[in-house]
């Protein structure tokens, strides 16, 4: 029953960072509950108040999801009604019920949360709830936990190889039947809006953003500018991506090498993705992942990524537009609101009117970021109301989002198109997993100005102020943050976190998301790419045969061992040591005559050898013999100390026996 | 704990448990369970257990979740193992002997079965086929395992055991494996000692003296104990000396014999003339005294002891049948 109570208590474990603190607590408050119970401090509730606790529980849950669909609410109903029933466990069945319990919960919570760091709960949730089973299946005999737990890790050590075989082999689907929703969480990363300091915010968290491997070689860091939402839209403070308003795509041409990657998206719960400026084409292995390109270059989710998503993206670092911006490109890309900075408007004109074109002017104003006495700093400032003459003409500290914003501000009102986009910049190399691993302190916003005949132009104000973000990582780039940061970057610790990254990312792209990609891609390298589905049915068959036959011989092997005594092997041993000495003893030879014959071949082992069998028959066929005894006992040790000697005394006999030919 | 064994339906069993024993045929210890004879069935936590199976495989593979995925072969395989591991319980079972002990009518017959377990066995349960009870149940078996089963004896005459099942559904619970067998074991079963009558007198003129024992007969010689030897006619004297435990045998009142008579009694029924019969020479055997028994058909028995109890026992019980059902006790 505490089996039961363990593997229950491991499923809610499992579940406490995704279910509301109430479900769990009921959870817990049964768990104590019936442990009180077991140890006779309290009793179990009668009928109505169970009832009772269980329609308020099924109410609770009800109103507090509003549904009892998608996985939450499932996996929240599920564990409050298992909490309930722990209240009303009687019989065998009942604890029974519960273990099953516990795995399904163990199920929801695989089908939810699939990290690496995860795992060892899941396992040991999952033998819990096995031993609980093992527990509940037997006698009262064979029911302590050890015991159980042994049992049912045995059996779960004996499945793995099946385990491993079936995995890779069952036929999977190539997309959802149905889905669930699994429900929105919120999750760090970018937003579909950007105020001054709201890139600066991310830049302290270390969560990964996404893992990308590339095909071939990887360009450059500063060249890995992957672009993220595009924000259009401008009230004099904050940027916001275009809303409603949409602009013909201007036609573009591709120079140089195309490069192909993969990325493995962590969940940020907003529809897009991102990929390396400028991108071509996004392709999602899974069906169902609908994906498009934007007239802005970004890549859209047709859902929104709340679980982790794979795709394969296509990019080039050299693109142009040979055509003209579309009227509505340029309406929406040079809108600035009235009034607003009026100082960093006089600025631009007066600075457009001395420039020679609309390129020289992108240059000037570079320039100006350049020697203006501009610094990239990670703890801005407070920006007031008029932000970009703020920033100017007053602070002059700035983080990425800051410079991208009063960047574009300039062009804007000096008539240029120009747009904000944000994404990440560079990203870590895992030497271990072969992958740039991109945090969400790589956050990072630039401009995008268009100049007739070359179309839109990356431009990176950041890049002048502090040349060194481009080439490193920001956590280098910063002044010390205390010891811990200190801490993070000692390089064994890199080495470590590196090498952790790089499992959790084998585990995620070769196990969590083992798909009928994957599976074919894996056929096909094992040369068995035209399987069809019954191929792959009968492969499994025989793999399972094959594995049922191995452990079938493997536990009568080990059985038989144990069949003989210790009395009956000692003899065994006797006879196995005779014919080693080169005497012919038959199986079937009585102990008295075999004893004989052995101590006139060995005169020198004779009395060992007469001591040994009376021993041996005292033991076997005496009055005091235990034909039950497993032997264990001082005899058998005496009777194996006496076999020890004869061996001695026998090799000594043969010695003596060849020494005079050695020395003759 | 009431055992689950309801899987099967009565009727269903019966014609199964037919089917299973005329292909087995008769079992004569020594005998090992082959696996051809081991049943195994999921028990209702076995398909509970399968439902999970199903709900896993069904969610891993809709959503395309490795993880489910794994978690569901990795159960799959546990089930599997547990499958592989409640059959071994059985499958290999050796039953090295198999006795039984006769009783009289309205007992129960011991049946002494020996196991040998090929490895570790738990919970292993015998018990009658034909019925839900479980007589025995074990717990872990290693090795040799004796066990005793009791069994009713409801009718005189020659007893044959019934067809038996071995059960375990250990060590999950999730799988429950059976195996019948008809052993070819039997015993007599006696008619139950009763009846009112007073023990007839030795006869009359008789030379011989009704109370043996007395330490007026003559004394003829000393023999070692055996069982079912009366303690009176040990000699204790020459056990306190430091010898063996001895028998005193007299000569001398062989002729002083009461007479049990199948023919002398009146009652119209005849298992109460044997239940009537049977109380004598279970008494006169208690008394250590020398009946003569007759019985219509056969020539009297006369003696005394356990050895001539036995016989006249058994004639008593095989009374009416033929005698060669009495199997091999």
């Amino acid at each position: 029953m505490l089996l039961v109570l363990a593997a229950f208590a491991c499923s809610v474990l499992l579940h406490v960072d995704r279910l509301p603190v109430w479900c769990v607590a009921a959870a817990g408050i049964a768990l104590t509950w019936h442990l009180l119970h077991l140890l006779g401090r309290l009793r179990l509730p009668g009928t109505p108040l169970r009832l009772l606790i269980a329609a308020t529980l099924f109410a609770a849950t009800l109103a507090s999801f509003r549904s009892l669909q998608g996985l939450s609410a499932g996996s929240a109903l599920l564990l409050v009604m298992g909490a309930a029933k722990l209240l009303e466990i009687r019989r065998r069945r009942d604890a029974m019920v519960m273990a099953f319990v516990s795995l399904v919960l163990l199920l929801a919570a695989c089908l939810d949360r699939q990290s690496l760091a995860r795992m060892p709960l899941y396992l040991l949730a999952g033998w819990s709830a096995c031993a609980a089973i093992a527990a509940l299946g037997g006698t009262p005999a064979s029911r302590s936990a050890r015991r159980a737990f042994c049992t049912a890790g045995g059996a779960l050590l004996i499945a793995l190889p099946f385990a491993g075989a079936s995995f890779l082999l069952v036929p999977r689907l190539p997309g959802p039947l149905w889905s669930w929703s699994t429900g929105d969480q919120a999750q760090t990363g970018l937003d579909d809006q950007m105020s001054p300091g709201s890139i600066s915010e991310l830049s302290t968290s270390d969560a990964p953003a996404f893992r990308v491997r590339f095909e071939g070689t990887p360009p450059p860091a500063s060249a890995r500018y992957w672009r993220g939402p595009v924000l259009h839209e401008f009230d004099g403070f904050t940027w916001r991506r275009s809303r409603g308003q949409i602009a013909p795509k201007p036609a573009s041409e591709a120079r140089g090498t195309e490069i192909r990657y993969r990325v493995m998206l962590e969940p940020h719960g907003r529809n897009w993705l991102f990929g390396l400026d400028t991108i071509q084409a996004i392709t999602s292995q899974g069906a169902g992942e609908f994906t498009f390109l934007t007239f802005d270059g970004q890549v859209m989710s047709a859902r929104p990524v709340t679980s982790l998503r794979a795709y394969e993206g296509r990019s080039n670092l050299e693109v142009r537009n040979p055509g003209r911006l579309s009227m509505t490109g340029r309406r929406l890309d040079t809108q600035l609101p009235k009034d607003r900075n009026p100082r960093s408007v006089e600025l631009a004109l007066s600075m457009r009117a001395a420039a020679m074109n609309d390129r020289d002017y992108t240059a000037r104003v570079l320039d100006l970021f350049r020697t203006g006495g501009f610094a990239y700093t990670l703890t801005p400032p407070r920006l007031g109301y008029n932000s970009v003459d703020d920033l100017i003409f007053n602070t002059r500290l700035g983080f990425c989002g800051h410079f991208a914003s009063a960047y574009v501000m300039l062009m804007r009102a000096a008539g240029i198109p120009a747009r904000v986009v944000t994404g990440y910049l560079g990203g870590e190399w895992n030497a271990i997993g072969g992958y740039f691993l991109i945090r969400q302190s790589d956050a990072h916003a630039w401009a995008e100005v268009w100049l007739d005949g070359q179309g839109w132009v990356r431009i990176d104000p950041t890049a002048v102020i502090a040349p060194q973000r481009l080439e490193q990582g920001l956590m280098d780039l910063m002044p010390d943050r205390g010891a811990a940061s200190r801490l993070l970057r000692t390089p064994w610790i890199r080495q470590l976190a590196a090498a952790w990254d790089a499992s959790g990312n084998w585990w995620e792209e070769r196990v969590v998301r083992f798909n009928l990609a994957s599976q074919m891609n894996l056929l096909q390298r094992l040369g068995l790419g035209s399987i069809d589905y019954r191929g792959m049915a009968l492969l499994l068959a025989a793999v399972a045969t094959v594995w049922g036959l191995l452990v079938a011989v493997w536990t009568t092997r080990g059985a038989r061992g144990a069949r003989a005594d210790d009395i009956g092997k000692t003899w065994m041993r006797f006879q196995s040591l005779l014919r080693r000495r080169g005497m012919d003893v038959a199986p079937h030879e009585p102990p008295r005559t075999v004893a004989r014959r052995a101590a006139s071949q060995f005169p020198q082992a004779a009395a060992q050898i007469g001591e040994f069998t009376q021993q041996y028959l005292a033991l076997r066929y005496g009055a005091a013999a235990n034909p039950m005894s497993d032997g264990k006992s001082q005899e058998v040790v005496r009777l194996r100390v006496l076999l020890r000697r004869i061996a001695r005394d026998t090799t000594a006999h043969r010695r003596a026996r060849t020494a005079p030919t050695a020395t003759g | 704990m009431p055992y689950p064994s309801k899987q099967v339906p009565e009727v269903g069993r019966d014609r199964l448990l037919s089917w299973a024993l005329r292909r087995q045929g008769k079992d004569t210890p020594p005998l090992v369970l082959s696996s051809r004879r081991v049943y195994i069935l999921p028990t209702r936590a076995g398909w509970a257990f399968g439902a999970v199976l199903a709900v896993t495989f069904i969610a891993g593979i809709n959503y395309g979740n490795g993880l489910a995925m794994l978690l569901c072969c990795w159960l799959a395989g546990f089930g599997l193992v547990a499958m592989l591991q409640t059959q071994r319980q059985l499958s290999g079972l050796r039953i090295t002997s198999g006795s039984a002990e006769p009783a009289f009518a309205g007992n129960d017959v011991s049946l002494h079965l020996l196991f040998e377990a090929r490895s570790r066995t738990s919970d292993l349960m015998v018990g009658l086929a034909r019925s839900q009870g479980v007589a025995v149940l074990a717990g872990d078996v290693a090795g040799t395992l004796q066990l005793e089963l009791q069994l009713p004896a409801a009718t005189r005459g020659p007893w044959r055991a019934p067809p038996l099942r071995l059960e375990s559904s250990a060590p999950f619970g999730l799988f429950r494996t059976w195996a019948w067998m008809q052993l070819e074991v039997g015993t007599l079963v006696y008619p139950a000692p009763q009846g009112s009558l007073l023990v007839p007198e030795v006869p009359a003129g008789a030379n011989g003296r009704s109370r043996p024992g007395t330490g007026l007969d003559e004394m003829a010689w000393l023999r070692p104990f055996r069982e079912g030897d009366s303690p009176r006619q040990v000699a204790w004297k020459a056990y306190a000396r430091g010898a063996p435990l001895l028998v005193r045998e007299y000569q001398g009142n062989v002729a002083a014999a009461r007479d049990f008579s199948f023919d002398a009694l009146s009652d119209p029924d005849i298992e109460a003339r044997l239940s009537q019969l049977c109380r004598w020479v279970v008494d006169a055997a208690a008394q250590n005294e020398t009946w003569t028994m007759s019985l219509p058909g056969t020539s009297p028995l006369r003696g005394r002891g356990a050895v001539h109890k036995r016989e006249c026992l058994a004639r008593l019980a095989l009374f009416g049948h033929v005698a060669g059902h009495a199997g091999g006790n």
